[in-house]
């Protein structure tokens, strides 16, 4: 029989599995329509940001909002080693570097042939949700770079 | 007594459609720029079609690019012969395949203004329109123009409604992840079936019509209509809107 801890890290890669199945599942259904889940996802996630980590949305712009979310991931998640937010015109860009959801999640996703793995990404699904509660419509793109970095992109439309 | 209109303001297709709703056999006179056609419903079906020294369903064809001119519907009079035997609904779909068609060819999807530089008095450009206002000018002409489209909505492929225009109230989140959905698995099906790539699906409710249309690689369409609307005529301007919100996310 499993000690308590053996039976936490069984929890965690059942979680996990489940996790991969469902992305892999929902892919085989409705493919390139899966990166309409990302902001249902963000609408459940932004909450916990807001209330139980002090997120403020009102009077900020979009890009003091994303910052402010992946520092929130950084800091209280462990998410990524660091993240940078950058805005040219229309396009608010955050560099993510060492995303820990990446190799575990989107990269396995992509061995199961699932070739739109960032709708699961947390911080395109919380930054679109809270760039649309602020009123600001914006087109999502994550790219996975060379090394260790990923990007996602935040076009204003 | 013969009910008399223009073309400006109403869609011949309509039009025919209204005559063969009359249920009694009647006699359609349609003046335009090309000279005058003659058109007869018998049965609730066009039976017979006459302009200059042409007949049949090929004066069909051309008058439904007719965009102007005036009608006048007369009831009670049958056709004189018959040169028409196709039904109304493919004789309708063929010809607004080939109207398609044709202004491909041409070059005649001609960008709609809205997407042109803007001028300002002095002949300097003014700032370029937000793209999500222009997507909603789409939308409004669109609603503006067509008798059947009551309702519609741009949607980008993440699921965000990029414009709007609804009859009623409705939640864009939602709204918005159930169109991204609804196209990835109308995109997913049509090659599983053997049906090649995607381009609009149609779904029917007791209360009315949903119609999918994909608007480039980047937007969806849905237009929504009443039920009992003519169909044909719908798909064409959906597919009209759809090349419109293309080009404009394209911008």
């Amino acid at each position: 029989m499993a000690t308590d801890e053996e039976k936490k890290e069984n929890l965690l890669r059942m979680t996990k599995l489940v996790i991969l199945g469902l992305g892999a599942g929902i892919w085989d259904i409705i493919g390139d329509g899966v990166m309409g889940l990302s902001r249902s996802i963000g609408n459940q996630l932004l909450p916990v940001l807001e209330k139980e980590m002090g997120l403020e949305i009102a009077g900020e712009t979009p890009e003091d909002v994303l910052q402010e979310v992946g520092r929130l991931l950084v800091d209280e998640f462990g998410y990524a080693q660091d993240i940078d937010v950058t805005r040219e015109g229309d396009t608010i860009t955050v560099k993510v570097d060492r995303c820990v959801i990446c190799p575990r999640v989107v990269d396995k996703l992509k061995e199961h042939g699932v070739e739109q793995p960032f709708f699961l990404c947390p911080l395109a699904c919380i930054g679109g949700a809270a760039l649309s509660k602020m009123g600001a419509k914006a087109l999502l793109k994550v790219e996975r770079e060379e090394g260790p970095y990923s990007v996602i992109h935040f076009e204003l439309a | 007594m013969p009910l008399i209109g223009n073309l400006a303001e109403v869609d011949i297709a309509n039009v025919i459609e209204l005559a063969r709703q009359s249920g009694e056999p009647g006699r359609l006179i349609i003046r335009g720029a090309d000279g005058e056609a003659v058109i007869f419903v018998e049965d609730g079906e066009v039976v017979h079609a006459e302009l200059g020294s042409r007949k049949g369903e090929e004066v069909i064809h051309e008058i439904l690019a007719w965009g102007s001119g005036e009608f006048e519907l007369q009831l009670g009079i049958p056709a004189p012969e018959r040169t028409i035997t196709t039904g109304w609904s493919a004789l309708l779909l063929d010809g607004l395949r080939r109207i398609d068609e044709s202004a491909a060819l041409a070059g005649e999807l001609e960008m709609p203004d809205i997407l042109q530089p803007q001028q300002d008095e002095g002949g300097g450009k003014k700032m370029a329109k937000k793209r999500s206002e222009v997507l909603a000018e789409i939308l409004d002409s669109l609603l503006a123009g067509s008798a059947d489209i009551n309702g519609a909505i741009i949607v980008s492929h993440d699921g965000l409604v990029l414009a709007s225009n609804l009859p009623h109230d409705a939640d864009e989140a939602r709204l918005g992840a159930t169109a991204a959905a609804l196209l990835g698995l109308s995109k997913r099906s049509t090659p599983t079936l053997g049906r090649g790539d995607f381009t609009q699906s149609l779904i029917q409710g007791t209360d009315g019509n949903i119609i999918i249309t994909s608007a480039g690689d980047r937007a969806v369409f849905i237009g929504l209509t009443p039920k009992d609307v003519n169909l044909g005529m719908v798909f064409v301007e959906a597919r009209d809107a759809a090349e419109q919100i293309a080009k404009a996310m394209e911008s």
